[in-house]
């Protein structure tokens, strides 16, 4: 891998990623486990997602120039701050944080042990092959996590919250894109198989 | 796989050693001890072509098909 290629750039960058991850996740981590003993003052707020409806009568929305005399607000997704009501609403984000910092760190090493071997010049191994099909697991796995934690803020917004003029509400927000990058690295994973074992094949024929 | 290759036995029978057969056909020892140790997938016909034409043998002396069991 020559030193000015874009693979190595891409190195470069995933090194970097992986030390900002890897302090990120160690102080979510230390954070975690200090919170029960340092009461959050006044001034802390957490912010959760939440979904909502409008009510269309109290907002009317149009576009003369456009000629649309009265189109309506739906679905909308924001996220909304307020002061933790325990210390536990602030741990526990806290360490799902963590949980999904974990991941995405382990993500980032898979990725550079296969940055690694192309730098070898060996980038055509079965560990490699499995590497990539881990890391299509984890992209599913964290977009299933992240739907669910989504859907859960939502829920606890619906059931503990009110407002004038909109309407809590929780619907899954799975991102299918997310999900299809997923399958599209699972896919190239098995070819990246199939290729490693035809090398394999190659090497082993006298 | 139920194909063995008995490149040492051919070798012990013409007193030829692996590095001498490996200078004669140009291949390399590394190469050569994996089709000696059995790790090898496939076997050129080149390669063979040469080994047999070296130890003045057939294939068949080199190669030996042994049914296994599953």
């Amino acid at each position: 891998m020559a030193k000015a290629s874009v693979a190595g750039f891409v190195a470069v960058l995933l090194s970097v990623a992986w030390y900002f991850v890897a302090i990120a996740l160690a102080v979510t981590t230390c954070l975690v486990v200090v919170s029960p003993w340092i009461h959050a003052g006044s001034g802390t707020r957490i912010d959760i997602p939440v979904s909502f409806d409008v009510d269309t009568r109290a907002i009317h929305v149009s576009a003369p120039a456009l000629g649309v005399g009265a189109a309506e607000i739906k679905h909308v997704r924001g996220s909304m701050s307020f002061p933790p009501p325990s210390q536990a609403s602030v741990t526990a984000p806290m360490a799902l944080v963590a949980v999904m910092l974990a991941l995405v760190l382990w993500v980032l090493s898979q990725l550079r042990a296969v940055f690694r071997t192309l730098r070898d010049r060996q980038p055509f191994v079965p560990d490699n092959a499995i590497r990539i099909r881990r890391i299509g697991y984890a992209v599913l796995a964290l977009e299933v996590t992240r739907a669910v934690l989504v859907f859960s803020a939502n829920s606890y917004a619906m059931t503990h919250f009110s407002a004038d003029g909109l309407r809590f509400d929780a619907r899954p927000d799975v991102n299918l894109f997310a999900i299809v990058y997923g399958l599209i690295i699972l896919a190239i994973a098995e070819v990246f198989r199939a290729g490693t074992r035809l090398t394999e094949d190659q090497s082993l024929t006298i | 796989m139920g194909i063995r290759v008995n490149l040492d036995h051919v070798l012990l029978d013409r007193r030829i050693s692996l590095t001498e057969l490996a200078d004669r056909i140009g291949i390399t020892i590394a190469n050569l001890s994996v089709l000696k140790t059995n790790k090898a997938r496939a076997i050129r016909f080149s390669t063979l072509d040469a080994i047999c034409r070296e130890l003045d043998c057939q294939p068949a002396d080199l190669l030996e098909f042994t049914r296994e069991q599953d």
